[in-house]
C-alpha cells in the first residue's frame, strides 16, 4: 500500500487525522496496522490450539468457521 | 506512560491507546493536541477492528455451543484458553454465558475479561454473582489492571458494586477504578451506593496523596449535581495544610476548571476557609485561577468565592484580573452583570489605581446602557456613589449621556444621590458638572435645573462654580425654571 492509500485509509478510520502532520499520520497508521496484525496473529494462534481442545464433532465446525 | 499533558481526559485516553500502540515520543506529543474525543474515536476504531477479527466465525461457533451442557462448556473454556473463550463468550446468549462463567475460577475469569470486548460481555457481567465479581476485582487490583477494572465497573450491577466496595479495602484503588470509568452516569450510581464514612475515606485517600488528588478531583468533577457537592464538602473538610498542598497540585497540573466547578457547589460555609489559604496569596496561582475561570466560562461561579476572600486577597485578585488585559476585565464585568454581583465589582474597584480605572471605563461593556444603569443603581444602593463619580469622570461622551439620562429618571432620584455624595467626595462637584455638561437637550437641562433648585445654598454654590468651569452653567442658567 502506498503512502497516499495509507493516509486515505487512516482518514476513513478517524477524521481528525487530517489535522495531524503527515509524519505523525504515517507513524500512527503503521502502529495501528502493527497492533492489529499482531493481535490477529495472537488470536489465530489461540484459535489453532483452541480448536484442538474441542470435541471432535465441534472441531470441524470450528475449523470451517474460523479458518 | 508518563504524563504528557495536564488535561486528565486526554491523558486517560492516551493511556488507553498506549495499551495498543507503540509510538515514538513525537507522535504521542502530536496526539495530545488531537483532543480527548478524537483519541477516544481512534481507540474505539482500533477496538472495533480488533474485535471484528473472526467475529462471524465465533458467532457461528457460539450457535453450536447450545448443544453442550454448562458443565461441558466450563471445561471447554479452560481447554480453549482465555483468548478464544473471551471471543466466544461475547457471541453467546448472555444468560447462558453467565451460567458458564459462574463455574470458572476468578483468576481465569479475570484473564477472559481482559481479552473480551467490553460491549459484548456487559450483559454477562451483570448476571454474575457479586462475590465472584469482587474476587475477580481483587485479583485485577493486585495486577494493577485499573483501566480494565474501570471499563468493567461500567457494567456492574448494584449488588456487585456494594460487594466490591465492601471487599476492596484499598481506598486509593477504588478511587483509581472510579477514575477510569467511562460511563459517568454509572459513576454517579456507584458513588450513590457508597455510605458517607467510606466515601469520606475514599476522597481523603485522594486528598492525602498528591498523586491521587488529580484522580479525586476528576471523579468529583464527573459526578452529578448533589453528589458533586457531597464529595466537594468532604474535600473542603480537610485541614489547611492538606488543602494548601492540593492547591499547589491544582496549580501545577492546571486543574482549576474541575476545582472551581467543585468549589461552586460546596457548602458556602467552607468558602472562607478555602479561598484564604496561604497558597492562594501567590500571584502566579491567582493569575492561573482567574484565567481558568475566564477560559472555562466559570466566572459567575468564581465571583462568590472572591467575595469570601480577606481584603488583602481581594486586592490581589482585583489587580491580577486587570493585569490579564481588557478581554478578561470585560468578561469579569459581564459575569458580574449577568449574575447580579455588582457589589463585588464595586468592592474590587476600590482597590484599583488610575490606569486600571481608566481601562475599565474604556471597556466596550462600559458603553452598554443596561450595564451603566446597573452600575449606577448598585453604587447608589451600596453607598458607593463616590466611586461611581470617579468612574464618571473617565467615561466617554456617550457613556456620560447615558449616565445623566438614567440619573434623571424617577424624578431624578439617582442624580440627587450623587449630589448628596458630591459633598464628601474629592472633586465630586466637578465630576457631576463634567457629566452633566454633555447635555444639550432643553428638557433634560430643565430637569437638571429643577433638581439644582432643590439643593441648599451652599451646595448650589459649589455646583455652580464647578458648572462654570465646564461651561455648563450658561446653558443651565437659561433653562432654570422661573
Amino acid at each position: 500500500m502506498n503512502n497516499k492509500d495509507a493516509i486515505e485509509r487512516m482518514h476513513q478510520r478517524v477524521g481528525f487525522l487530517s489535522y495531524l502532520p503527515e509524519p505523525v499520520n504515517r507513524d500512527l497508521d503503521q502502529a495501528v496496522d502493527d497492533y492489529l496484525e499482531s493481535e490477529k496473529g495472537r488470536l489465530e494462534k489461540a484459535i489453532d490450539s483452541g480448536i484442538q481442545a474441542l470435541p471432535l464433532w465441534l472441531r470441524s465446525i470450528a475449523r470451517s468457521a474460523l479458518r | 506512560m508518563n504524563d504528557l499533558t495536564p488535561n486528565l481526559e486526554i491523558q486517560v485516553e492516551l493511556e488507553k491507546l498506549a495499551q495498543y500502540l507503540t509510538l515514538d515520543d513525537t507522535t504521542w506529543q502530536a496526539l495530545v493536541d488531537a483532543g480527548a474525543a478524537n483519541l477516544r474515536e481512534l481507540r474505539e476504531h482500533i477496538e472495533q477492528e480488533m474485535y471484528n477479527q473472526h467475529r462471524k466465525g465465533f458467532q457461528h461457533l457460539a450457535s453450536w455451543t447450545r448443544w453442550l451442557s454448562i458443565k461441558q462448556l466450563a471445561k471447554l473454556a479452560y481447554a480453549i484458553g482465555a483468548k478464544m473463550a473471551a471471543r466466544l463468550v461475547g457471541e453467546m446468549d448472555p444468560y447462558f454465558a453467565a451460567k458458564v462463567a459462574r463455574r470458572l475460577t476468578p483468576d481465569f475469569l479475570g484473564e477472559v475479561a481482559a481479552q473480551a470486548d467490553p460491549r459484548k460481555i456487559r450483559e454477562v457481567i451483570r448476571r454474575l454473582p457479586a462475590e465472584l465479581i469482587s474476587q475477580v476485582a481483587l485479583k485485577q487490583i493486585q495486577e494493577n489492571q485499573f483501566l480494565l477494572l474501570g471499563r468493567f465497573a461500567d457494567a456492574l450491577s448494584a449488588p456487585s458494586i456494594r460487594e466490591v466496595v465492601n471487599t476492596v479495602k484499598d481506598d486509593g484503588a477504588l478511587l483509581t477504578i472510579a477514575f477510569y470509568m467511562e460511563n459517568t452516569t454509572q459513576l454517579s450510581n456507584v458513588i450513590r451506593m457508597i455510605d458517607n464514612s467510606r466515601l469520606a475515606s475514599i476522597v481523603r485517600s485522594g486528598t492525602e496523596n498528591v498523586d491521587l488528588w488529580p484522580k479525586a478531583i476528576w471523579v468529583i468533577d464527573h459526578v452529578e449535581g448533589e453528589l458533586k457537592s457531597r464529595l466537594g464538602n468532604i474535600m473542603a473538610e480537610q485541614d489547611e495544610r492538606t488543602l494548601d498542598s492540593l492547591v499547589d497540585v491544582a496549580h501545577r497540573q492546571q486543574l482549576w476548571g474541575p476545582v472551581l466547578r467543585a468549589l461552586s457547589v460546596i457548602n458556602p460555609r467552607y468558602h472562607r476557609k478555602i479561598v484564604n489559604l496561604p497558597s492562594l496569596r501567590n500571584s502566579a496561582v491567582l493569575t492561573d485561577l482567574v484565567n481558568a475561570a475566564v477560559s472555562k466560562n466559570l466566572l459567575e461561579e468564581t465571583l462568590p468565592l472572591v467575595n469570601a476572600m480577606q481584603r488583602d486577597y481581594r486586592e490581589v485578585v482585583a489587580h491580577t484580573a486587570l493585569r490579564q488585559g481588557e478581554e478578561v476585565a470585560e468578561a469579569v464585568v459581564q459575569a458580574a452583570h449577568q449574575s447580579g454581583q455588582w457589589d463585588l465589582i464595586l468592592d474590587l474597584a476600590q482597590f484599583l489605581g488610575d490606569d486600571e480605572r481608566n481601562m475599565l471605563a474604556r471597556l466596550p461593556i462600559s458603553h452598554n446602557p443596561s450595564v451603566i444603569e446597573a452600575l449606577m443603581r448598585n453604587a447608589a444602593k451600596l453607598g458607593k456613589t463616590d466611586l461611581l463619580l470617579d468612574f464618571a469622570r473617565r467615561f466617554h461622551r456617550e457613556g456620560l449621556q447615558t449616565v445623566v439620562e438614567i440619573s434623571l429618571r424617577d424624578g431624578g432620584d439617582l442624580l440627587q444621590a450623587f449630589l448628596d455624595a458630591a459633598r464628601d467626595t474629592r472633586d465630586g462637584w466637578q465630576a457631576i458638572a463634567t457629566a452633566v455638561s454633555v447635555v444639550d437637550a432643553p428638557d433634560m437641562l430643565r430637569d437638571i435645573g429643577r433638581i439644582y433648585q432643590r439643593q441648599n445654598p451652599q451646595d448650589q454654590q459649589a455646583f455652580r462654580e464647578a458648572a462654570n468651569e465646564t461651561g455648563l452653567w450658561s446653558r443651565l442658567e437659561q433653562a432654570l425654571p422661573a
